[in-house]
């Protein structure tokens, strides 16, 4: 049989081509990259497209439901709120508010977190455990009280509100590290290396931190999701971002006001949440199955 | 892996699970629905349930002029010497039957009312009837400074205090049980009627003095005593207020079974549970639901001129808002017409003065502020305001007939005020923490409003804008001018009323020359009510009347065509 | 296993201990006059406050007079309503707990089941469905489905109410705070009815807080049992011929269980996030609404103790519990659940 593949090469992809290809054969994770890149795409063009500002209040215009409703108008295409504020417009800004606010938290939880278990799981001994043992305490405290004793010690706001999600957040972070760090510390080749005479800096950086990136970006976006439904949920409760900043879910309890005769002014921003967090989901979800099944396969 | 699975399955857990999940389905739907069944015995327990938006303060209306305070207590718990006519305005006899006025003005005699009994709770029999005593206990209250009761609970008694009635009376004697005199220093044509605004509440001598004995007196404004068609049960901060009917009221007019004030601060929440049944009545409607709910059948929607004015205060103690100039840029920069717009949805007309057109003392010639905000950034830089000026804005966060959405407001005005290179912050707090603030004189400029009390123009003048309301909290632009004070304290001493509108006028000038305040609209009053409850009505001179309220429930047995209670041995249908 | 109980019962009063010192220093980081925030007045009678208020006594007698003052449930009284903490929250608490009950219980109950379910059917029709929709479930944001819930079955159909415990014109007495108990215990008339009604207004707050709370049960049972399936013991188990009824009852099903009992403790904080949100949307008069009114009033005292209350709480749940699984399989990978 005539072989269409003339060139007899075999296919030696590296990790990150393994990873890829495993993940293009889940179809719906996939699709969840193409909306999550659709979102990070709005976040940072979005404000750049619309006509409007977040902020004008078209006094003229209020409360028009969207252009698809008999009284909307396409000037306004998603409709306005109460204060004739454009309903598209804000939910550009509010996915990049969200959106922004949400990785930067996670970023730095991860930075830290990493920092934190790295050195726990090096380290031995009661200092240690002292300091696991106040991260236990963190892990099981309940986000939103975190949250409220940053409120009531430092004021509302949406740093504060990223400061106490980073704070419930990094615990996490530091456990995942300093089990795999502590795991891989008895395995064989960081033996091999510091018998070749690494330190262990080097032997973070070089061995171990290169295994677990992966975990990282699995954790990593997990957190994320997790750390948009917080800050929104922190914005609807008035405890975080405050009524004049576009986030989403300020919009939400702004909305709440004109349920009755706007509920768009509801759906639309918690839809807005809805997709970013499932697609960050799905695509999470993809890269765990593709990370452990691109060796199997 | 799945082969094992396979074969695992072979044994129908799959099923198995299903039935489980099923039973379960079945089981809750049976309970929830089976037990519907109306046939069963016993029913829904009756009331009339009202959502209001707040908390109040006290349960007493004489330390308190917020008219949350007033709904619940002011006409449920207590009653008053005189009362309005709702529907004419006039002065009718409440707990005092009649009374006299002297030639020369100055002195009242008023004879009470008889067998009228106070109510009995849980905490506190009465063993005697009303008197004048109670009377007398009441007035003595706010007027004597040495009076036991005076400072409990660090009573400030804003009303009073704001029309000076302490230097007004100079004295209250009792004639004999069921007689009193009332001596004034000075003529003071709306003596009687600030005797039946909704603060001059009796209260009873006899709880007084047992309250005392068993050293609890601050126990008077929690655990309140009176005369009213109804009495207090319970209470649960931001939940609920519970009322029961007093069966010895003195008036003879159907009462409901329970009434409970349901304390819901969002103003589509109230909505949305007048439209699921939940509440029968609800407090300030939002303007924006009134077309909606006029379109409901099973909601009727009272609408009635209101008395009152929605306005934007400046705290004229603090510079630079103490100048006229500056005030008067500042007025220049809005736009009344969209604010009447955006947060009243016009269901309120544009206010060009303090006092509304439906007062007698309303002048048509007043000189009105149009926005011109070319205009107001010349006045500004004249005055030595520079562009990027820093002010504040405190918007009330409680919804009120004379302004429904104070924060909507204030970013209106806002957006205004940033065209003319003027920051502005807004700020607020939850509403007894945002009354404490104002008082001290924290805020540069505030929008807040008043409804009037009563039908004499004098209750907008006074309380608003003179001195003596300064230390009362009603004057919040903190304003005080001799020369309006001369005007406003002379025109009480007339009883002629064209000549007191002369007066009003000049009054109304001056306040349009120096602005301390920048009327905004006046609102109608609304009402809203399923439409099963009977007997509610629109009070234009206070605060909500559930005496007569009663629901009809719709129900196959004659029998419980309404619920009513027996009052005075009779029972009323 | 006396060793195993000794040790989590020092952690857990070493973390009750932290949890108290913290809610003590709180007193000092919120504005405000330490000693204020700690009684929430400015003098009160009883004993622990009296000496915790005089002037001499340095910080480590203060920390001791507080602990005795919450021991002797003495927690001082709140800034926005002069009253005692004690009966607010007494008052207040079971009502939270019948809710995150009655939540857990419906999420448990359907999700393990369905999750057996779908890992025994690994990667086929039935295990995509779950999957897909347990992952929809749990990416809804909570307070945004309980919106949804409220416009659709409340304002729309209007088939159940959208706030408060009970219908108001129900006067129960108070006795163990869990309405469902002292409706049935109470002597009044229209029991049904009052019990109907209850039940009623539990439907949705319950529905909004389970519904995530299923799907991330049904996923974790779904992977266990998935990772129990491929072990060798299993393999074994049927080489050796054991019909699969019993492979499935003697083995499959323990085994499994067992990592979903911790995975329950650590899901038992966003559970308690999740139900103080919800108490806020419903009107729920628990201890969530009541701590979220008290940040807007900046009610110090309220909100520090209603902190260590909760905490403490979530505490002696999630140590039970990871101590059960402790006596329960002595071998298991404590961090196995990190790397989910």
């Amino acid at each position: 049989m005539l072989d269409a593949n003339l060139y007899e090469e075999e296919l030696h992809p590296t990790p990150l081509g393994a990873t890829w290809r495993e993940f293009k054969q889940r179809h719906i994770a996939v699709f969840g990259l193409v909306i999550l890149t659709l979102f990070i795409i709005v976040a940072i063009a979005g404000p750049l497209l619309s006509p409007y500002a977040p902020t004008t209040q078209h006094t003229n215009t209020l409360l028009i439901p969207p252009a698809w409703d008999d009284n909307g108008s396409i000037l306004h295409v998603l409709g306005t709120d109460a204060l004739g504020r454009d309903m598209l417009t804000r939910l550009f800004y509010g996915t990049q508010v969200t959106l922004f606010s949400s990785i930067l938290t996670v970023f730095i939880a991860l930075g830290l977190g990493v920092a934190m278990g790295v050195v726990a799981g090096m380290s031995k001994g009661l200092r240690s455990s002292f300091i696991n043992h106040v991260l236990d305490i963190l892990m099981l405290t309940p986000t939103l009280l975190i949250a409220i004793i940053i409120v009531a010690i430092l004021g509302t706001g949406l740093t504060n509100a990223m400061l106490a999600i980073g704070l419930a957040l990094v615990p996490r972070f530091v456990h995942l590290t300093r089990d795999f760090v502590r795991e891989e510390m008895n395995k064989d080749y960081i033996k091999t290396a510091r018998l070749d005479g690494a330190n262990l800096t080097q032997v973070f950086l070089y061995n171990i931190l290169p295994n677990m990136v992966e975990l990282l970006i699995v954790q990593g976006t997990f957190a994320i999701s997790v750390a948009i439904l917080d800050i929104s949920a922190l914005g609807f409760l008035n405890l975080g971002a405050q009524t004049l900043m576009p986030e989403l879910g300020v919009m939400i309890a702004e909305g709440l006001s004109t349920v009755y005769i706007a509920p768009w002014n509801i759906l639309l921003p918690g839809l807005t949440i809805f997709l970013m967090v499932l697609s960050i989901n799905i695509v999470g979800d993809g890269l765990r199955s593709a990370l452990r099944n691109r060796l199997t396969h | 892996m799945s082969e094992l699975a396979n074969r695992l399955i072979s044994f129908n857990y799959t099923d198995s699970l299903r039935l489980l999940v099923s039973l379960f389905v079945a089981l809750s739907v049976a309970l929830l629905t089976g037990c519907t069944d109306s046939s069963i015995s016993g029913t829904a327990p009756a009331g009339v349930i009202y959502c209001s938006e707040s908390n109040p303060s006290y349960f007493n209306p004489q330390l308190d002029t917020s008219s949350t305070t007033a709904d619940v207590n002011a006409h449920q718990i207590y009653s008053r010497l005189l009362e309005f006519d709702p529907n004419t305005g006039r002065i009718q006899p409440g707990l005092a039957s009649s009374w006299l006025v002297s030639d020369d003005g100055l002195t009242y005699t008023f004879q009470l009312r008889r067998n009228v009994k106070f109510h009995q709770t849980e905490y506190f029999t009465p063993s005697r009837n009303f008197n004048a005593d109670d009377v007398i206990f009441s007035f003595q209250r706010w007027l004597n400074d040495d009076h036991p009761y005076h400072d409990v609970n660090d009573a400030t008694y804003p009303y009073f205090s704001s029309l000076n009635l302490a230097h007004t009376i100079a004295s209250i004697d009792r004639i004999n049980g069921y007689r009193i005199e009332i001596k004034l220093f000075e003529r003071d044509s709306s003596f009687l009627a600030n005797l039946a605004t909704d603060f001059a509440v009796i209260l009873s001598q006899q709880y007084g003095e047992y309250l005392m004995v068993t050293k609890q007196p601050e126990r008077i404004d929690f655990y309140p005593i009176g005369t009213g068609p109804f009495r207090f049960d319970e209470y649960q901060k931001n939940q609920f207020i519970r009322l029961l009917p007093h069966l010895q009221y003195w008036k003879n007019v159907p009462l409901t079974d329970q009434l409970i004030y349901d304390i819901t601060p969002s103003s589509s929440i109230r909505f949305a549970k007048l439209r699921t049944g939940e509440c029968d009545s609800i407090a300030y409607p939002s303007q924006a639901e009134i077309t909606i709910m006029q379109a409901d059948p099973n909601i009727v929607v009272q609408e009635a001129p209101g008395l009152n004015v929605g306005f934007w205060a400046f705290n004229t103690t603090k510079p630079p808002f103490d100048q006229a100039d500056v005030r008067r840029g500042l007025a220049l920069a809005i736009d009344k017409n969209s604010i009447l717009d955006a947060v009243y949805f016009n269901s309120a007309s544009r206010a060009r003065s303090l006092i509304p057109p439906s007062s007698w003392a309303y002048n048509n010639d007043i000189k009105e502020i149009n926005y011109n905000p070319m205009r107001a950034r010349e006045l500004l830089d004249k005055a030595g305001i520079a562009k990027g000026f820093k002010m504040t804005i405190w918007a009330m966060p409680v919804v009120r007939a004379y302004n429904p959405d104070a924060q909507r407001m204030a970013q209106l005005i806002k957006s205004y005020l940033a065209a003319v290179d003027i920051d502005a912050t807004i700020v607020t707090y939850d509403w007894n923490t945002f009354r404490d603030k104002l008082n001290q004189g924290e805020h540069d400029s505030v929008l807040i409003g008043w409804s009037a009390d009563n039908g004499d123009p004098d209750n907008f003048y006074r309380p608003l804008l003179s001195c003596d309301a300064i230390p009362s909290g009603t004057n919040r632009a903190m304003w005080c001018n001799p020369e309006f004070d001369a005007l406003v304290n002379s025109a009480i001493k007339i009883s002629n009323e064209d000549k007191r509108a002369i007066l009003y006028a000049k009054a109304n000038n001056m306040i349009a020359k120096e602005i301390p305040l920048l009327p905004i609209a006046h609102a109608k009053r609304y009402q809203v009510k399923n439409a099963e409850l009977q007997g509610l009505s629109i009070n234009p001179y206070g605060s909500i009347r559930f005496e007569g309220v009663t629901k009809t429930v719709p129900s196959p047995t004659p029998s419980m065509t309404s619920s009513a209670v027996v009052v005075n041995d009779e029972v009323r249908p | 296993m006396i060793r195993t109980l000794i040790r989590y019962f020092n952690l857990t009063f070493l973390t009750l201990l932290i949890l108290v010192m913290l809610s003590f220093g709180l007193a000092y980081f919120f504005p405000g006059d330490p000693i204020t925030n700690l009684m929430g007045a400015n003098k009160l009678d009883s004993q622990p406050f009296l000496m915790l208020s005089s002037q001499q006594t340095n910080i480590f007698m203060q920390f001791w007079y507080y602990v005795q003052a919450l021991l002797a449930g003495e927690w001082g009284v709140s800034f926005a309503t002069g009253k005692p903490l004690y009966q607010d929250i007494m008052r207040l608490l079971p009502a939270t707990l019948e809710l995150s009950i009655y939540a857990v219980t419906i999420a448990l109950i359907l999700g393990i089941p369905l999750g057996f379910l779908a890992g025994m059917n690994y990667h086929k029709k039935i295990d995509n469905i779950f999957m897909s929709s347990s992952m929809i479930m749990y990416s809804f944001p909570v307070f945004w489905l309980a919106l949804l819930l409220i416009l659709l079955i409340s304002l729309q159909a209007q088939w159940l109410p959208m706030s408060g415990r009970l219908s108001l014109l129900f006067n129960v007495p108070h006795y163990s705070g869990f309405i469902l108990v002292d409706i049935l215990v109470a002597d009044i008339e229209n029991k049904r009815f009052a019990f109907n009604n209850a039940v009623q207004h539990l439907i949705l707050p319950t529905l909004s807080v389970s519904f995530i709370a299923f799907a991330v049960f049904l996923r974790t049972t779904r992977r266990s049992v998935a990772d129990v399936l491929e072990t060798q013991y299993i393999k074994s188990a049927q080489t050796r011929g054991l019909p699969a009824k019993t492979i499935f009852f003697r083995h499959v099903l323990r085994n499994a269980l067992l990592p979903v009992l911790p995975i329950l403790a650590v899901q038992i904080s966003t559970l308690v996030t999740n139900v103080m949100i919800v108490e806020t949307i419903f009107s729920w008069p628990g201890i969530g609404d009541w701590l979220i009114q008290a940040i807007y009033e900046r009610d110090y005292p309220a909100i520090r103790t209603g902190m260590l209350l909760v905490s403490v709480v979530v505490v002696i749940i999630t140590m039970s519990l990871e101590c059960i699984s402790q006596l329960i399989d002595p071998t298991r990978d404590r961090f196995a659940y990190a790397r989910r």
